[in-house]
Parts: structure tokens; C-alpha cells; sequence
């Protein structure tokens, strides 16, 4: 019966989350493709990623001559390194799939809001 | 005199008047919305003041701060002016209801009439606010408004004349002192309790008619004429519009306590003067929270009707409903 | 009756009771309405011809974004007919999967379907009590894809997410938590008085209707068309798997809401069939390089048929794609039985087609007077334009 539904829900927490000040409930799981992280040490810049994504907000940006001194062996072929447009981005997962050295992770942290258009380019 | 004269002016402007009415339909607006909300498992208004408190005039104030639009289409006299002076025939229906004592601020022999007429005119308005809005949307809502103010005249009146024939008197006070003392030595006389509840049962139908709210919301209904009557309304005299809704809220609930369920009466412990006024004020509230709630809840378990439904409805069902009530009631001789 | 007696208007492109924009034209007489005509077209957004210069991995998230509710329907469809071109062997596993994914989505969809209506007919409490059941759902599509919305579950030739011991403990958990749930939604839906006296009867579409307008779907079911391409020409795993098509007769929108509960215990039956027969192997066939050919491909979405058509030309990016979304065919039926409805009715037809507008794009004129509908070609598209602009002009 709905009204015995209703006067129990009147006693009962409310199922709101009151997200960004809580977010004590939520559901974050594993796989969830949000903020990207590019770990540049272990990026061989073979742009793989850039050439897979659907939505072309990879750009492979040239390094520059501090970064070009500071490449350790692993990464010694590397000139170029990938830069991610968030505000374009469609969150597909692509580029972490097709990645060789696992060095282009997708977290779970989905707080992105941003004032500033910098913040959201992932990689510099 | 002097004195006399301040006192009035104290208790029209501020205590309890204009003042207190208008935040205790802030209040009723609130309480309702969180009511509402949490029957749905909503948290409700929460951030305006303490567990969202202000709400009612933190809306109030927003929308009166933003730009007001008059259509090119609208009665451009009546569309300016009217929503201002549409919240007053209610604050005067509200002096006539006793809230702190066994007497209204006004009182007179016919309050009844008063309140009726102003029950009415209210309606009256709100027609004349979607017609000269001069859109089609709100020309629908304000004939619906007209529609439900037809079906649900009688009813409501009929509901009334209960208490009315209970106490022989067309005046407040006299109503509710006929609801003085106890039956069997525990039962208050209200007239809720006994044959007068079926009376009460129309009468909150009918409140929830007056009012708008679902299910009989169908002036406004948003998902099929956009807000009826209030449609082509933005800043201050929506404002006004929203201030209007609150307190109608606030007066008929008052009429149902004060008519059905003894008004401020109860155990009065031997306290008088400052202190009784408190305490009759007490039960006033507690009664109308009561009937807020209950109203609450039947209003959020139906779906909106549509108007030939309510027509159909009231005209078939309630109307010879009242009537035989009233005839039965009649005949007992005011039981 | 002289011509003052009739009001013309427009609900939409906004209007509170449409999610989405497009507009219905209504003259009414009173409340009563005589005339209605469906605007379409407000959201084209051009996916088909941008598919065109995409390779088909990419395209397939470009398919996913057609519609933001049956979102894995066009996904998958998409895949199946690049998978057709390909002529590549999905694995089993995948199938399951697949088959998954599409379950969970009905649920949600027909969920939402239901909050929707309950909004549209001013019950606002049932709509949230649905769509808080309806978290359970999106929590388990979320942990089990990676989102809520756009699952980006499908590749060409498989999926990309494997069921794990875990969630699928999880899945089970949600289940059974939504079951009793689902109850306690089907008692209050089909026995409130005011959600009878407000759908029963209302926008019939009888079966001649449904069979001349085409309609599909639960659209379709509820006016007696048997049909459901899961059932009829089994795709994915729907055909080692045991359900019932339920159909109605009467064509209201209360059978609507009957029969999408009924499918919503459906849904769960094959829900707990894959999970419990879930084949082991692997969940993905490599594609690669350049395609030839063109294939058809017709998945049965929560709204009805879907139909996907890509054509390659010894090329990674397609040809010509070309959708047809179940809307497109539903609408028309809606538009029809309006007439003679009173104006509280026109958001409760509308709506029971669950309607997306996104999906439709194209634009369609019905003129009622006549009983002809037609759909513009480009060549009387620019004409009516170009007549448009001159009376605006003018
Ligand atoms: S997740 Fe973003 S950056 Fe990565 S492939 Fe997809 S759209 Fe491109
Ligand atoms: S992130 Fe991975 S795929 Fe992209 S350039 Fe670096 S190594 Fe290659």
C-alpha cells in the first residue's frame, strides 16, 4: 500500500547524497573512467593513444629542451608526449586499452569541475 | 487611548500581524515542501537557514530581485498591478481567525460571510491573473481555476455550515466556543469527533481544491500547461504570486482548525493573561501542522486529476454528498 | 462552428512535460483537442554523416551517443552489423555479455520509462520512489562497464569488460534487493485510482492503427502485435535463453505500463539465467584492417526495433550508416490518437511511447485534414523554407 509506504518513508533517512560537501554512499567502483593520469617516466610517445581516440583531444605536444635533457634510458627515443584535452574528452577508455607500456591510466576520481581551462589538460 | 491605538497598530503591523502571518506562511510553504520531499525520500529545502528554514524567503527575495517581463500581449494596468495588491483580501481573512485567543483580531457578527467572500475572491484573482496575461497557457489554467472554483464552491460552503449549525452562530468565536468542554469526561466537543468528521473529510478536499496542490493541482499543472495562471508571471509579481499561494495555504488550514478541530483550544491548567494567549497559540499550531501534514501526505499519493474528472467528480459525489449531509444534519437539529 | 472557437498552440519545442525538444501543434476547442501535428527534427545532429568520416572503432562510440537511454542498444547494433561485414565469430562469452548488458539497460530504461509517466501525470512521489529503485540498476550497470550512462562496453568483435567473480557477487546482490523493489512499484503502479482513471482508456492505438503506422516495440506488444525480435529472430545468446513475450490487446496506456512491468520480471529471468550460465572463454575477436560490403543489423532496444545499416567500401570508415531509431516509427501512432484526447491527455500519450527525440531526426509532416503523412524530400524541403522565411520576412 502506498500510503503505508509513504508514512514509513517519512521516518526513514532520505536517500540523497548531498555530494560535493558528502559522499558517504556513493558508488566509486574499480572500472569507473574518469581522470586520466599519464605517468610521462614511462611513456615512450609511440602515440598510439592519439591515433586511437575517438574523440581527437590527444595531441602529442614536442618535449621541450629541459624535458629532452631529462629522459632517462628507458625513454631515450622519446620526442614527443601526450597531452589530454579533458573538456573533449568522451571518457571511453580507448587510450588505456591500446597503451604498450601501461603508462596511461583512467582513476576513478570524477571531481573535474574546474575554473580554469589549464587544470583539465592532462599530461603537462 | 492613546495606548489602545498603539496596541492595535502593534498587533496589526507586527504581533500578530502582518509580520507573523507572512512568516508563518514562509513556514507552512516549508514545512510543506519538506514534508513532501521526504515522502519521497528527497532531503527538501535545506540550505537557506537552519535545515532550510528561510527557504520560503530566500525564494521570496530571489524572485523579487529578478527582472519582471510584461508581455506585449498582456492588459498591461491589471497585469502590473494586481498580483501586488492580490496576497491583502487574504492577510484580512487571516486577522478574522483566532490564533491567540477565543477572539480574531477582527470579529464581527458574519465572519463567516467574510471569509467566504474571501475565499472566493481569491479565486476571482487568480482568473483575473491568467486572463490578462494575455497567453493561451495561462487562459487554460485560469478556466480550470474558474472550473474547480464552480465544482468546489458548494462543498466547501456546505462543509461549513456544520459548525456553523452546531454553534448557531455565523461568528468564530461563538464556533469555537461551542467546541468547549469534554464528552464522557475525556472526549474534546470538537467537531471533528463525531459526525462532523465526514464534514471535515469534505472540507479537506475541498482545502486541497482551493489550494491547487495535487491532486487537484490541475490550474498550474506544469507537464501540461506550463504553470496555468502564474505562466507569464516573472520577478516581483511573481513574487507576490508565490506570497499569495503561501498564505491562502495559511487561511484555509486556519479555517479548518479553527471550524473543525477547536481552534486554539485546550487544557488551559488555570494559566491566563500573556501566558494563556501562548499556550492557545500552542495548540493553534499544533492542530494546524497537524492538518498541514495530512494534507501532505494525501496530496503526494495521487496523481493529478484532469478537470473533467474533478468536475465530473465533484458535481456526482461530493455536492449530493454535502447536501444530504447538511439536510440529515439539519433534521437531527445540529446534533 | 465559426473559427473563433478554436485555439491554436504549441507545446514545445519547450515545454516542462517534454524532456526534449520538439514541438506538438494542437488546435484544441475548448479543451478538446481537433487538430495535432508533430514538429520534428530540433536535435539532428548530423551522427550519420560524421560516422562517415570516422574508422568503425571510433564510430562505434560515436553510435553509443545517438541516444543517451538505449545508448548500449545502438552501441551493440552498430558492432553486430560491422561484425556481419567483418564476417568475424563473436565468442560465446561475449554473446552473454552482451546479452547482459542489454537486460540491465531494459530495467533501467523501462524504469525511467515509468518515473516519467507518473511525472507527466502530476504523480511526482511515484517518480522518485521509481528512480530510487532505479539507482540499483545504474550502480550495477556503473560497476560492471566502467559508467553510468555511455557503457562503452562493445568492440567490434567482442566486449571490452569481463563479468568477475565479484561483481557478479555484486550483480546477484542488487537483484535480489531489486526484486522485491520492482513488487512494490508493479502494486502501487496498477492499483492507485487516480493513475487508473488517468491512463485507462487514454490513447488507444488499436491494432489496425499499430499495424498502418508501424509502430514497434512495447508500442507494438501492448496493441497486440506479437512481436519481438529476441524472441522471433534471436540475436546475441537470446536464443539459448528461456523468456515470455508478453503482449496485451488493449492498446491504452495502462496496458502500456502493465506489459513494461511485466518485461521489467522478464528482464530480470534473463538477467539471472546469464549469470548463472554464463559460458567461460574468451570475450573479444580481433578485427582489423579494411571492410567490404554492407550488412543490416535489428536489435529489439527497450523502445522498440532498432535498426542499423552500414555499408564499406574497402575502407575502415563506413560508407553510408544509416539508423532508424524505434521512436521514429512510434510517434506517428501518438500523433494520430491525440485527436479527440482533451489537452491533459497529450503529455500522457506522448509519453507512452517513451519517446527520445534525440534518436529521431529527420523531419516528418502530418497533415491531419488530409490523413496524409509524408516525409519531406530535400528538393520540398527547401521550398517550404524558402516560403517560410518569405511569410517570416513578410
Ligand atoms: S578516454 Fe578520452 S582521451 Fe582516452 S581515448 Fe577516450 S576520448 Fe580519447
Ligand atoms: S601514453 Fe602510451 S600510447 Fe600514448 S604515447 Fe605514451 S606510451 Fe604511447
Amino acid at each position: 500500500m502506498l500510503i503505508i509506504e509513504l508514512i514509513k518513508n517519512l521516518f526513514r533517512r532520505p536517500e540523497t547524497v548531498k555530494y560535493p560537501y558528502e559522499t558517504e554512499g556513493l558508488n566509486f567502483p574499480e572500472r569507473l573512467r574518469a581522470l586520466h593520469i599519464i605517468d610521462q617516466e614511462s611513456c615512450i610517445g609511440c602515440r598510439k593513444c592519439a591515433r586511437a581516440c575517438p574523440a581527437y583531444v590527444i595531441e602529442m605536444v614536442p618535449l621541450t629542451e629541459d624535458e629532452l635533457e631529462a629522459r632517462t634510458e628507458k625513454i631515450k627515443k622519446k620526442k614527443v608526449k601526450p597531452v589530454i584535452d579533458l573538456t573533449a574528452c568522451i571518457f571511453c577508455g580507448v587510450c588505456e586499452d591500446v597503451c604498450p607500456t601501461d603508462c596511461l591510466n583512467l582513476t576513478n576520481h570524477i571531481v573535474l569541475p574546474s575554473g580554469d581551462k589549464e587544470e583539465l589538460e592532462v599530461g603537462d | 487611548m492613546i495606548s489602545d491605538i498603539a496596541l492595535f497598530l502593534f498587533q496589526s503591523i507586527v504581533f500578530p500581524g502582518v509580520f507573523f502571518i507572512v512568516t508563518l506562511a514562509f513556514g507552512s510553504n516549508w514545512m510543506y515542501r519538506k514534508i513532501y520531499a521526504r515522502l519521497q525520500r528527497r532531503v527538501g529545502p535545506d540550505s537557506a537557514g537552519k535545515y532550510g528554514f528561510m527557504q520560503g524567503f530566500a525564494d521570496f527575495l530571489k524572485t523579487a530581485s529578478k527582472e519582471e517581463i510584461v508581455p506585449r500581449s498582456a492588459n498591461q494596468v491589471i497585469f502590473r498591478v494586481l498580483p501586488i495588491i492580490a496576497p491583502v483580501p487574504i492577510i484580512v481573512g487571516i486577522f478574522f481567525i483566532p490564533m491567540m485567543g477565543l477572539r480574531g483580531m477582527i470579529s464581527s457578527p458574519g465572519d463567516i460571510y467574510a471569509i467566504v467572500f474571501i475565499l472566493t475572491i481569491v479565486t476571482a484573482i487568480e482568473i483575473v491573473l491568467g486572463w490578462s496575461s494575455g497567453s493561451k497557457y495561462s487562459l487554460i489554467g485560469a478556466s480550470r481555476s474558474g472550473m474547480q472554483l464552480v465544482s468546489f464552491g458548494i462543498p466547501l460552503i456546505f462543509s461549513m455550515l456544520y459548525p456553523i449549525i452546531r454553534a448557531g452562530s455565523f461568528n468564530l468565536m461563538d464556533i469555537v466556543l461551542a467546541q468547549d468542554g469534554t464528552n464522557f469526561g475525556f472526549l474534546p466537543r470538537w467537531n471533528v469527533l463525531g459526525l462532523g468528521v465526514i464534514a471535515f473529510v469534505l472540507f479537506l478536499i475541498s482545502a486541497l481544491a482551493e489550494l491547487e496542490k495535487p491532486p487537484f493541482d490541475t490550474p498550474e499543472a506544469e507537464t501540461e500547461i506550463a504553470g496555468g495562471w502564474t505562466l507569464e508571471y516573472s520577478g516581483r509579481s511573481y513574487a507576490y504570486i508565490l506570497l499569495m499561494e503561501d498564505l491562502k495555504m495559511v487561511f484555509v488550514i486556519s479555517i479548518g482548525v479553527v471550524l473543525f478541530l477547536g481552534g486554539p483550544l485546550g487544557p488551559t491548567f488555570g494559566i491566563s493573561g500573556w501566558g494563556l494567549a501562548l499556550l492557545y497559540f500552542v495548540y493553534f499550531s499544533l492542530k494546524y501542522f497537524m492538518v498541514l501534514i495530512i494534507l501532505t501526505i494525501i496530496s503526494s499519493g495521487l496523481a493529478r486529476l484532469k478537470i473533467r474528472q474533478i468536475v465530473f467528480g465533484s458535481w456526482s459525489f461530493l455536492t449530493p454528498i454535502s447536501i444530504v449531509f447538511i439536510i440529515l444534519v439539519m433534521v437531527l437539529g445540529g446534533v | 462552428m465559426s473559427k473563433r472557437d478554436y485555439t491554436e498552440f504549441n507545446l514545445g519545442p519547450q515545454h516542462p512535460a517534454l524532456k526534449e525538444p520538439e514541438t506538438f501543434r494542437v488546435v484544441v476547442e475548448g479543451e478538446r483537442i481537433v487538430k495535432a501535428e508533430a514538429i520534428l527534427g530540433h536535435t539532428h545532429r548530423g551522427i550519420e554523416k560524421v560516422a562517415e568520416q570516422r574508422d568503425y572503432n571510433k564510430a562505434l562510440y560515436l553510435a553509443e551517443r545517438i541516444c543517451g537511454i538505449c545508448s548500449f542498444a545502438h552501441n551493440a547494433n552498430f558492432a553486430r552489423a560491422v561484425e556481419f561485414v567483418a564476417d568475424v565469430e563473436v565468442p560465446e562469452r561475449a554473446q552473454y555479455l552482451r546479452v547482459l548488458v542489454a537486460e540491465l539497460e531494459r530495467l533501467h530504461s523501462h524504469m525511467l520509462w515509468l518515473g516519467v509517466l507518473a511525472h507527466e501525470i502530476g504523480f511526482d512521489t511515484f517518480y522518485f520512489l521509481v528512480w530510487n529503485d532505479r539507482e540499483l540498476v545504474m550502480d550495477a550497470l556503473e560497476t560492471l562497464t566502467g559508467n553510468r550512462v555511455n557503457y562503452g562496453m562493445n568492440d567490434i568483435g567482442g566486449v571490452r569488460a569481463d563479468l568477475t567473480p565479484d561483481i557478479k557477487g555484486l550483480l546477484m546482490r542488487k537483484l535480489d534487493e531489486l526484486g522485491p523493489r520492482l513488487e512494490k512499484i508493479k502494486e502501487i503502479a496498477l492499483k492507485n485510482k487516480t493513475v487508473i482513471s488517468r491512463t485507462k482508456g487514454v490513447g488507444v492505438i488499436s491494432n489496425e492503427l499499430a499495424r498502418k503506422t508501424c509502430v514497434t516495440g512495447p508500442t507494438a506488444r501492448s496493441s497486440g502485435i506479437n512481436w519481438d525480435l529476441r524472441r522471433d529472430q534471436p540475436y546475441f545468446a537470446y536464443g539459448d535463453l528461456d523468456f515470455d513475450v508478453k503482449v496485451s490487446t488493449d492498446g491504452d496506456v495502462y496496458s502500456k505500463i502493465t506489459l513494461r512491468i511485466e518485461e521489467l520480471f522478464e528482464s530480470m529471468r534473463i538477467i539471472q539465467q546469464v549469470l548463472e550460465h554464463l559460458p567461460e572463454g574468451r570475450i573479444k575477436t580481433d578485427v582489423r584492417g579494411k571492410l567490404d560490403g554492407s550488412a543490416v543489423s535489428r536489435i529489439e532496444a527497450p523502445r522498440g526495433e532498432n535498426f542499423h545499416y552500414v555499408d564499406f567500401r574497402n575502407s575502415k570508415e563506413p560508407y553510408r550508416m544509416k539508423v532508424r531509431a524505434p521512436t521514429y516509427a512510434n510517434v506517428v501512432s501518438s500523433v494520430e490518437v491525440l485527436v479527440g484526447h482533451y489537452i491533459s491527455d497529450i503529455p500522457v500519450i506522448v509519453a507512452a511511447n517513451d519517446p527520445c527525440f534525440s534518436c529521431t531526426d529527420r523531419t516528418l509532416v502530418i497533415d491531419r485534414d488530409t490523413e496524409r503523412y509524408q516525409i519531406l524530400t530535400a528538393k520540398e524541403l527547401r521550398k517550404l523554407s524558402i516560403e517560410t522565411t518569405k511569410e517570416e520576412i513578410m
